[in-house]
């Protein structure tokens, strides 16, 4: 067994294991959910900061060559998105679960369809990929902040009242 | 609970389903040429920029190489030894006065004694040719101004150590700098940095006259041989060519360069603007014989992938630094190790490369004695011919 499959096996153990633990009791987990939107928005800021880092390079020609380089607008998503994270967290398990949901299936869709667009438009070997990560990017912060937003406004019970300023409708002129 | 079990079986499905890597072809070798058959070798190394001064086991190695050259052959255009970039670690040569200059320059005088033995004074040539950190990975004003200190300090180091020595192309300049070799051969040496770092912005040089240079160039060198020389290669089966695990660094640096996010990779846009441009070229012209870069830390050796590709790229940039290699399309021989490799022209124009190099510690040795003696004395006797192949027959 090479070692990329050996650390794929390792993995995948790991997820099982994670399965198996029995969920925690309400009390704990109203201060483990912050932590917990936190360390998710961790890892989706990365993957919004590679997109954006993936589309200045391809669109813009801006590429990093040193730390300086991560000063920029750019790496706003690693702070941004753990900040988003403890919020859905303190809302409540239903923003919560809305925002990993969200962000998990937007990134998925986004990613296939900027990989698909990317090598519907270019012949080039890289704008698939780029595309793919541009999207997932994409996807995971409307997903996430869709979801997250929608599961709180709709949460009876939440842990922080859902702030009426982000209250809106929208009404469709169907007749 | 189902839901995370079918996940686990689907990753390790997935990681079961990759293909198998391309396996490195066994390497190859040729009988070493008969020095009265010779009429002149290219010496090649590259990203040489921390090699410590007289604790490089390549360097020393290489500079009894040259040397021996040297005295074997006839003719003041005997030996040319080619430094493809990276010149100066981590960035350039600061400005004179910098406290960073002293040691930057004795990185480069380190460099420059390879051609200033006896013999190799009267016979050797160094091309010194810019890397991405020779321009202090800086476009426009900074990075030139790098340059143009390099430039002047091999100037200074020729006069004080007798060596043939300089920069080429000029600073600020995308080239070719042209250069023969007896009877048989045409060097064009690039400055592939200033094209991707976009240093045509300083006006001295355009990308549409470069590129006509090169056009040029090989139309003029009739039947003679053409061996391009740049810091970036044309292919590689090292991290910038792609060839990276994906659990380094959990996938990000591997998404990056198949994306085309890092500048200095072969997959960025102006590095696929420099391959597309000189393989334009190509297909209206000849291929060249052999295209040699450095920028990869390691040797290798690929053959022809595509029809307008040359007949032989090289990378040969282990001078001073190791990085991880893996395998591609065409690869015939790659290898991770302290080296350089050098092109033997015959008087009947038949031509020879050979990989020389060591084991891997090997790669520096410690600057305090007695420990920097023995260690040296052990490294350049390490050396030996890992790889050699045919160029072109007589």
């Amino acid at each position: 067994m090479n070692r990329s499959r050996y650390r794929s096996g390792v993995f995948g153990l790991l997820l099982v294991a994670l399965a198996g633990i029995p969920p925690l009791p309400a009390e704990a987990q109203q201060l483990t959910r912050p932590v917990v939107g936190a360390g998710v928005g961790v890892a989706g800021g990365a993957v919004i900061t590679l997109s954006a880092i993936v589309y200045r390079a391809r669109f813009q020609r801006e590429y990093i060559d040193s730390v300086d380089d991560l000063i920029h607008w750019q790496t706003l998503p690693m702070i941004l998105a753990p900040a988003a994270g403890v919020t859905f967290g303190l809302a409540g398990q239903d923003a919560l679960m809305g925002s990993i949901v969200g962000s998990t299936s937007g990134m998925l869709v986004g990613a296939a369809s900027g990989a698909g667009l990317g090598l519907l438009l270019s012949s080039e070997p890289e704008w698939p990929w780029a595309g793919g990560v541009i999207g997932a990017g994409l996807g995971m912060s409307l997903g996430g902040l869709a979801l997250g937003f929608h599961r709180w406004a709709e949460d009876e019970d939440p842990d922080v009242d859902f702030p009426t300023i982000l209250r809106f409708n929208i009404t469709l002129p169907i007749q | 609970m189902t839901r995370h079990l079918l996940l686990a079986a689907l990753l390790l499905a997935v990681a079961g389903c990759a293909p198998p890597p391309t396996p490195m072809p066994a390497p190859r070798f040729i009988g070493a040429p008969n020095p009265e058959d010779v009429e002149s070798v290219i010496f090649l190394i590259g990203d040489a920029g921390e090699a410590p001064y007289r604790a490089s086991p390549v360097i020393a190695r290489m500079t009894e190489d040259i040397e021996r050259w040297s005295q074997t052959l006839e003719g003041d255009t005997a030996v040319a030894v080619l430094f493809l970039g990276d010149i100066v670690y981590p960035l350039g040569m600061h400005p004179p006065g910098s406290p960073e200059y002293p040691a930057d320059s004795l990185m480069v005088l380190g460099q420059v004694e390879t051609v200033a033995g006896p013999a190799a004074r009267e016979s050797a040539h160094g091309i010194f040719m810019a890397g991405n950190h020779d321009w202090g990975l800086e476009e426009e004003w900074e990075g030139f101004q790098r340059l143009q200190d390099l430039g002047v300090f091999l100037a200074a180091a020729s006069e004080w150590t007798g060596a043939s020595v300089r920069l080429a192309p000029d600073a600020g300049t995308g080239g070719p700098y042209v250069l023969d070799l007896g009877r048989f051969m045409r060097v064009i040496v690039l400055d592939t940095a200033w094209w991707i770092l976009d240093g045509g912005q300083l006006g001295l040089d355009g990308r549409d006259e470069t590129i006509a240079g090169i056009r040029d160039a090989i139309a003029g060198a009739g039947d003679r041989e053409v061996l391009i020389a740049a810091h970036h290669p044309f292919h590689s089966a090292g991290p910038h060519g792609g060839q990276f695990s994906f659990w380094r660094t959990l996938g990000v640096r591997y998404l990056m360069v198949r994306s085309g996010a890092m500048l200095q990779d072969l997959t960025s846009i102006p590095y696929r603007e420099l391959s597309d441009g000189l393989r334009s070229v190509f297909a209206d012209m000849e291929p060249p014989l052999v295209f040699a870069g450095g920028h990869e830390h390691s040797l290798q050796v690929f053959d022809k992938v595509l029809p307008n590709d040359p007949d032989v790229s090289i990378v040969s940039g282990s001078g001073s630094k190791l990085s991880s290699l893996g395998t591609g399309e065409g690869i015939l021989f790659g290898r991770s190790e302290p080296g350089y490799m050098k092109i033997f022209i015959e008087k009947d124009g038949g031509m020879g490369l050979f990989v020389e190099s060591a084991p891997e510690q090997y790669l520096k040795c410690p600057t305090a004695e007695p420990q920097r003696s023995t260690c040296m004395a052990e490294g350049v006797a390490a050396f030996e011919t890992a790889y050699s192949q045919r160029l072109r027959g007589p």
